[in-house]
Parts: structure tokens; sequence; C-alpha cells
């Protein structure tokens, strides 16, 4: 094979010694060297490149990670039953296989799934582009980002994608992963950890088809693009003007309910509204990832519920028409729209229970039979779709409701028996629902409320009920009553962040006023309502940037404040500036979050991201200030989410009760300190460190432990001094605030005088000389405590144990190539 | 191993000397009859003398109770610690027996199934088999009363 030479500066970089086996990719890796690689960088380092990458090829990265952060595995399987040979009692099975392996196979095949329905998703998107625009249309992210805005195809491939035929091979790449991962998910027999590195780049893959599902969306779609505006223009964009919550919804006119991934239908059924004139006398909503697409192009649509609720929206009846497609959670389409006299239209290539596929027939005879009784039909065709579901959504005329009433509702309760709860016990949120059927019973008709807002409509209550009673409806029912109240206002998905916001933002997210980047994830409430909104307020009002995307993004919608007459998203602005509040979009812009969170590698330390993992997540984990808080996780998306964020060094903290269900957590003892240290990237020294981020995923009971530990989670080995004082005095008043005294692990993270916050400079040290045993004198640290014992003066402390604003590394290739006073040899 | 009688297990945790009582979040959202789980937890830890690992929102409270060997610990790091060599500063050795009450059914399971090494009871309402002990399926208010029994036999001594 011949050396393939690149002109970088005044070096040549030859392709085949930076990459493995270039053929076929020499092109896309001489652009990217050619254009995003900075001379200095290949001087210094041993720089590689990974293009199309596989699972292994990260191992570099992914083994420090999991080494640092051993999986546990809270999982109730013990027995595997994967093979003929078995089924086998782990111990050990009879191909070898032990008990960590089998729940890290268990892990994967959960992070498959997650993945998985986002590629099906995704691979409807680009086909039907490509179908409509043909291979050469140009793709974009937006005009204000240039091919050095980090993406998750750019990193995994090392193509920077201009046209949909350019895309279409990159999907095509994540689906022959997928099929190779979930092929491991059977066939792995040793090694857990090297299995969860797996784990992680099912994360990556899910990111990367996430970024396929949005370049389509704003290239070929019209969704809202942030990168397209200028930055003056973002501090309200797009403005907080959209309705979610089902009150938002017009009494007397009828309501077309789009439930899944799918968001084709719903912007073919927008068009044919618009252009027949009906825009005005028909309700377009969705519910979950459809609705918060259909925001983005449409400002009358509704966006109804999040994904938590979907189930039990669906059981209200409100919709008249459900268009559902395959999505992130299984949900009883057939049985729910039975039940309410809802239409049922599905859109998605897979059968659905009996409903007869009528995609090959004339719209008006689909339409004609679901309005005289039909339950649903199949209608694989996206305009189709909207055709049948606009006609039917006019001349549908239901009455009634399967729902009790009140004076029911009262009678059912009283057959619960105090003697029971077995309701109670088999409810993952621990929700009071015989409690509160006794006290409908006694003659309180509100007494379900807590339970309905707290509900996921799991329907396990009413399957152990031994007196049958039907929780479900009356769930339901309490929904329904309260769905007029639900209204609240939001700002629709922007999409991406811009090069110009995030090259402004990078150094006042550094600097001292803002304790960190917080990305909030998640499929709407959990236990209670009102969480995720209290969630992002506690840190929007204290500097974070906060950004957030799927169902969560409009759950922090929910908080009002009575005295400004406003929402959350109406009390800030919008800008990638500390103090701000940017909704990225759907459940696909989750990529947005995570492309965002990885830019400060190439704009700070000129890494290029291209094919190049470890080196940009390394930086970005040594070095950024950032969490990633999943809120009432409910789907096995989520689980892969955070995969591929923990990935790139970005640290998870999942909750409350529906996170405790997940297969695998990493979490580290940040009590064995030998266990944390780095190596000095001039000459490869071992340095001890503070133990931070202090775990990598991790599960919460309540939404105060959230984010205090978030305030912990933003330290990085090398912050400046700073930036490490407001992390403190964020973590030290929400310990105060809801926990009552100092954190135990304070001592962990202060290396000088100058980094303990003013206004508990006093207190805490008195509370280091009190409980740590540190000597001080008056504002002063005479002498702190080695985690080894030792009590050594401060500047003996840093040079011993901590890496703070100094350059370091895990990769051992990263260590630098230059001799000290050497000439640099390539 | 279903523990039907109160005293059978206060009998049972009484023979084991380095335990760790874990009081996580439905402490807070209990109530029996005007007293709450958490008076409850804290009258149990502090009749077995042992220090209490406080998950979720439960320090404060734990602390107006009077519970002085007490820490904050998130419930997964307890399952962290135990399998590398402990180090909490809350126990000077790593317990052989945890204690869990304020858990929901299922976020117990997965708590006791993380640890090895170690006994695990689970004082919930639900029977958790994969426990070394737990109370059989209860009603709420056949729980309260359980845990009330239970309170007062280990601080009689069982």
């Amino acid at each position: 094979m011949a050396d393939r030479l690149v002109n970088l500066g005044g070096s040549q970089v030859n392709i085949s010694k930076v990459a493995r086996d270039p053929r076929g990719v020499e092109d896309l890796l001489a652009e990217a060297i050619g254009e995003d690689w900075q001379e200095n960088r290949f001087l210094q380092f041993d720089e590689r490149l990974f293009p199309y990458a596989d699972a292994l090829d990260m191992a570099e990265w992914d083994g420090f990670l999991l080494e640092r952060y051993p999986p546990l595995y809270p999982s109730l399987q013990r027995e595997c039953t994967d093979c003929p040979l078995g089924p086998c009692s782990l111990g050990v099975g009879r191909c070898g296989l032990g008990l960590d392996t089998y729940q890290a196979r268990l892990s994967l095949r959960r992070a498959c799934r997650g993945c998985v329905t986002q590629i099906a998703d995704s691979r409807e998107l680009v086909d039907y582009a490509l179908r409509n625009f043909g291979p050469d249309h140009p793709i974009s992210m937006g005009q204000q980002q240039d091919r050095s805005d980090y993406t998750a195809i750019g990193v995994l491939t090392g193509q920077h994608v201009s046209c949909l035929g350019e895309l279409n091979i990159a999907l095509s790449y994540a689906e022959g992963q997928m099929a190779k991962l979930f092929a491991s998910s059977y066939t792995v027999t040793t090694g857990a950890a090297a299995l969860e590195g797996t784990v992680f780049h099912a994360g990556s893959l899910l990111m990367l088809a996430q970024d396929a599902a949005e370049f389509v969306k704003m290239s070929c779609l019209g969704f809202t693009n942030a990168a397209d505006k200028n930055l003056e223009d973002l501090i309200e964009y797009p403005t907080a003007t959209t309705q979610a919550g089902m009150g938002g919804l017009e009494a007397g006119k009828p309501v077309i309910a789009f439930v899944g991934d799918s968001v084709l239908a719903a912007h073919e059924t927008v068009g044919l509204l618009l252009h027949q004139g009906l825009a005005e006398k028909v309700e377009v909503g969705g519910v979950g990832p459809a609705g918060h697409d259909i925001i983005r192009f449409y400002e009358q649509g509704r966006l109804l519920a999040p994904m938590t609720q979907a189930a039990k929206f669906l059981h209200t009846g409100l919709a008249d028409v459900v268009v559902a497609s395959n999505g992130c959670l299984t949900l009883d389409l057939v049985g729910e729209t039975a039940r309410t006299g809802s239409r049922l239209i599905w859109v998605s290539p897979q059968p659905l229970g009996d409903l007869p596929d009528r995609t090959d027939d004339p719209a008006e005879d689909t339409a004609a039979d679901l309005l005289n009784g039909a339950q649903g039909a199949v209608i694989r065709l996206p305009q189709k779709a909207a055709e049948v579901a606009v006609k039917v959504a006019t001349g549908l005329k239901r009455e009634g409701t399967h729902l009790p009433g009140e004076a029911a509702i009262k009678n059912e309760a009283g057959r619960c028996r105090d003697d029971c709860d077995a309701c109670f016990r088999e409810c993952p949120n621990s929700l009071p629902i015989g409690t509160a059927l006794r006290s409908i019973a006694g003659g309180e008709p509100d007494a379900f409320n807590r339970v309905e807002e707290g509900c996921f409509f799991c329907h396990r209550c009413q399957e152990v009920c031994p007196e049958n009673i039907p929780l479900l409806d009356i769930i339901a029912a309490t929904l329904k009553r309260r769905a007029p109240q639900d209204r609240f206002i939001i700002r629709a998905g922007r999409g991406p962040t811009s090069r110009s916001e995030s090259s402004s933002y990078a150094f006042g997210s550094m600097w001292g006023n803002c304790p960190g980047k917080a990305y909030i994830a998640g499929c709407g409430d959990a236990k209670y309502l009102g969480d995720l909104s209290w969630i992002a307020r506690e840190l929007v009002s204290r500097n974070c940037l906060v950004w957030v995307a799927g169902c969560a993004a409009a759950e922090v919608g929910r908080y009002y404040d009575s005295e400004e007459d406003k929402h959350l998203y109406q009390l800030y602005t919008a800008e990638a500036q500390p103090r701000n509040l940017m909704n990225c979009g759907g459940c696909t812009a989750h990529a947005h979050m995570l492309d965002e969170s990885q830019k400060y590698s190439r704009t700070g330390s000129a890494i290029s991201h291209y094919a190049n993992l470890s080196e940009t997540a390394e930086r970005m984990y040594n070095l950024f200030p950032q969490a990633l808080i999943i809120w009432g996780a409910l789907p096995e998306r989520m689980y892969t989410i955070a995969a591929a964020f923990a990935r790139v060094g970005v640290p998870v903290i999942v909750g409350p009760s529906s996170a405790f269900s997940w297969d695998r957590y990493l979490v580290a003892n940040k009590w064995d300190w030998q266990h944390w240290f780095v190596h000095e990237t001039w000459g490869g020294r071992k340095r001890f460190i503070e133990p931070t981020p202090k775990h990598l995923i991790v599960p919460v009971e309540t939404k105060e432990e959230a984010v205090t530990l978030f305030s912990t989670m933003t330290m990085r080995a090398t912050d400046l001094r700073d930036s490490r004082q407001i992390r403190l005095e964020t973590y030290t008043e929400f310990n105060e605030k809801f926990f009552g005294g100092f954190p135990d692990d304070i001592q962990f993270y202060i290396s000088s005088d100058w980094e303990l916050p003013l206004r508990y400079k006093g207190k805490l040290l008195k509370y280091l000389a009190d409980s740590k045993g540190w000597e001080t004198q008056r504002m002063k640290i005479l002498k702190a405590r080695h985690p080894d014992g030792r009590m050594l003066t401060l500047d003996e402390l840093a040079k011993d144990y901590s890496a703070r604003t100094m350059h370091v590394t895990y990769i051992p290739r990263l260590i630098s190539q230059v001799p000290e006073g050497g000439e640099v040899n390539k | 191993m279903k523990m039907e009688k109160p005293r059978e297990l206060a009998q049972w945790l009484k023979e084991e000397g380095s335990g760790l009582f874990m009081a996580g979040e439905m402490c807070n959202e209990i109530e029996f009859n005007g007293k709450s789980l958490l008076d409850l937890a804290a009258d149990i830890a502090r009749g077995l003398g042992l220090p209490v690992a406080a998950t979720g929102n439960t320090m404060r409270g734990l602390r107006e109770r009077g519970i002085e060997r007490v820490g904050r610990l998130m419930a997964a790091e307890v399952g962290a610690f135990m399998r590398s060599g402990w180090g909490d500063p809350i126990t000077a050795e790593r317990p052989s027996t945890l204690l869990l009450l304020g858990y929901s059914p299922g976020v117990a399971r997965r708590l006791v199934t993380a640890v090895t090494d170690a006994r695990t009871a689970v004082l919930g309402p639900a029977y958790v088999e994969e426990a070394t002990c737990s109370l059989p399926d209860l009603s709420v208010k056949a729980w309260g009363q359980y845990l009330d029994e239970l309170a007062q036999a280990v601080k009689q001594g069982a």
C-alpha cells in the first residue's frame, strides 16, 4: 500500500501511520487532517485516527473509564437461557460465562434495544429524504456551525457530512455496528468490563442516529435551527409562546394526536391542514417525541404529554384520532383505542395486532371505514396516513366516555380492604394507592390526585388487586378531570448550539461565575409532578447553563412564578450563556446536547474530533464542568443515552425510583484515595488527585440529592481556582440547605485558601479543623491532611495531591513524545 | 428468610455485631397514625446501636431525632464501597449486615442484589427473597404495627 502524505503546516502526515487500515477512507482522512488538525499537536503526541470505528477501537479510553468506575450490577437475573446448552445457573455457565459477564450481556442488550428503535426511526427519515430530495441534497447543522464543530457522526466515522448521500453512508455504518453489538450480547463469555465498553459504543451509535435524524429534520422538514441565527437573535429564540399540556386543547375541536418517534405523518398532516384551510378547525398535538417535533415546525401544534404519561393519556380518550408509530416505549395502542373509541392509524412498517394494512387502498375508502366504526388501519405512507387522519378527524362524532364518574369511583373505592395494600407493594413509585382509595370511600373525592400525578400507568396495581377494582379507569378519570388545568408555556426546541455561542460561553463558564453546564433529560416527571422544573430552576438560578431535551424539555416549563405571572421558560432567556435555559428539542435533540458538550476540546485545546473519540472525551472529562441529570427515565433509550454521555466524560445522575431498575451503574469509591490518579502529560509522572467526578452513572432517590451531586460532579481534576470556588460554594450551599451540614468529603476538593467560598469561609475553616484535623489560623489553612494521613502545607499538598490547572492524561500515547529540551522527531 | 414475628427478627438482628442501617427516602413519605416511618427508623437504629447511612433526604430528620452516628450516602454508594474495602467514616469497619428501611420493594431488591459478602435485612412491607431476611407481605397498617413492635423489641434487647 503506497503511503499517502498530507501536508500539515511544515510537516507531512503519513495517513497509514495514524490510521490502522485507511484503505477506502484515505480521502476523508486527508480532508480531516488537512482541514482540522493542528500541527503542534501532531508533533507532540502520538496522534491516531479511528474512522468508522469498532467498539474495540475505543478500548484505550473505555478501559480507563471502566477501571475507574467499575460496573455495579443490581440485577435480579441469576440464570442464563441464552443458548440451547442452558439454562445455567450462574456461577459459571457451561460455556464459561460468569455472572458479571452475563449481567454485562444484559446491560448491552438493554442498550441495543434503546439504540435500535432510534436507528429505525432515523432510517425512515433518511430514506424519506433520499426519495424526496435525492442524495446530493445539501444538509447542514446550520450556517453558524463549521466543520470543526463536533458531531457524533464525525467522531465515529471521520466523515464531515454535507449531503444526504453521505448521511446515508454514516447511518449504514451505525446499522452494521448495531448488528455486531447485538451478536456480542449473546456470544461474549468473559470480560464484563470490556463488554461494558460495547454498551458505551451503543450509546455513541444512538447519538449518531439522532444526529442523522436532526440533519433531515432541519435540512429537509423545516425544523427550527438556532445555528442558522445570528447571536443577537438567540436570546429569545424561539419565543416562549408554545402551549404545553392537555389544557391547551380547545374544547369542541377534533384532536389528532401523534404518538411515537415518527414525525413524517405529522409533517404531512400539518401541510394538508394548512393547504385545505383547516388549521383553525383541527387540533394537532403530540405525545412524547412527536409532540416536541411538531412544535418545531408548527406554531399552533400542541405538546400534550411526556412519555411517562403516554399510556394514561391514551386511556382518557381525549384524542379523536391517534396516529402512532414505533417509539421508545411500547404502548397498548390497540387495547386503549378499542376502549376509548379513538381511531388508530399505525404508520410504522411492522404489523400491529389485527389492524388491516390499508396502505394501498384509496384514502377515501379507509377513512369511510374508520368513520363507520372500524377501529384502525395500518397506513405506511405518511401522505396517505395524513389524508385519512384529517378526513376522520373532521368527520368523526364521538360521544360519551368509558371512564367512571365520581359516584361510580366512590362505589368502587368502597371495595378496597385495609388489610391488603398489594397495590402499594407492587407500585414502582410506591404510591399510596390503597390509602387514597379508602380516602375516596371516606368522602374525599380528590384523594387520588397525588396518585394520578405520580403514575406511569404500568398496570401492576390493577393486576394484583384481589377485588378487581378498575384502578386504571380511576387513574385516567382523575387525569381527565385535571386535564383542563394542565397547561403551561414553553419554548419550542431550538436545535443545535452555534459556533459563535460556544466560543462566547467557553470563558464565561470557566472563570468562576458558573457552577457548571447542566444537561437535563428524561421521559417526564416521575413520582412528583414538578420535580423536573424544580431541578432546572435550582440550577439555572445559580448561574448554570442549562440545556434540556426530550420529554424533560417540556416538563421543566411547569414552574410558574405567580408574582411575575410567568412560567420558567419565560423567566429565563435562551442563549448559551450562564443563567440561561435552552430547549434543544425532542428525543433526537439529545444529540445536540452531547455535540455541544464536546465542542471545547476543539475550541480550547485544538483537538480535532474527527475519528478521534478518545482524545476528545478525555479532554472534556479532565477539564469541563458538566453533568447530565436524567429524571423519570422509563424506556431503554435513556439507558443508552446515559452510556453515550458517560463515554465522553459527562457524568450522569439518574433518578428517582425508576432509575433503580437499571441493569448497571458505574460508581467508584471516593474513600479509596489511591484509586484516583492521573499522569502528567509532560513526562508521565503519576499524580494522585481528588475523587472527581466521583461517579460516572449513579442513581439518586430525590431531586435534592440530584442537584447536590451535580455540584460535585462538575468538579474536574484540572479546575481553575475561581471555578473550583463557585463549585464548592454551590456544593456547600446545597448540603446545608437540604441535609443540614457540610459535606463529609469536602476536604478532598480544597487545595488553597482562595478556593474557599467567601460566605462559608470562616465556618468551613472551623469544620476542617474540628472534623478533619486540619491546622488553621484565623482565615488561613496552615496544614491540610493528605488522604494518607500526613499533615502538609498547602504547597506540599498541591505538589503531592492535585493536578489543578495542569495538563494531564490517562491515555499512555498522549504522554508527550517530546524529550525534555529536545527536538521533535517526526 | 421470612421473618413473620418482630421478636424473631429483633433476635436475629441483635446476633450480628457490625451492622449498618440504611434509611431511604420513603422514611420521609410514610406515616402510621401520626408516627412517621423516619421515627421508627430512628427508634430501631437506636435500639440496635447501629450507625445510619442516611440516603435520600433523611439526614436532617435523623439528626433531629437524636441519631448521632449518621452519615449521608447515596444508596448505590453502599454497594460500591462494600465491594472495594469500604472506607466511609460512618463506621470504621466494613459492615457485615445491612438493614434497609425506606425503599420500595423493587429498589430494595436491587440494592441487596448489588451487595456481596454481607447479610441483608429488608424491613419494607413486601417479602424480598433476595435478602438474607425480610418481612413478609404486609398491609400498610400491619407494616406499621410490625415495625412498632420491632422497635420495642430491640429497645428491650429482644
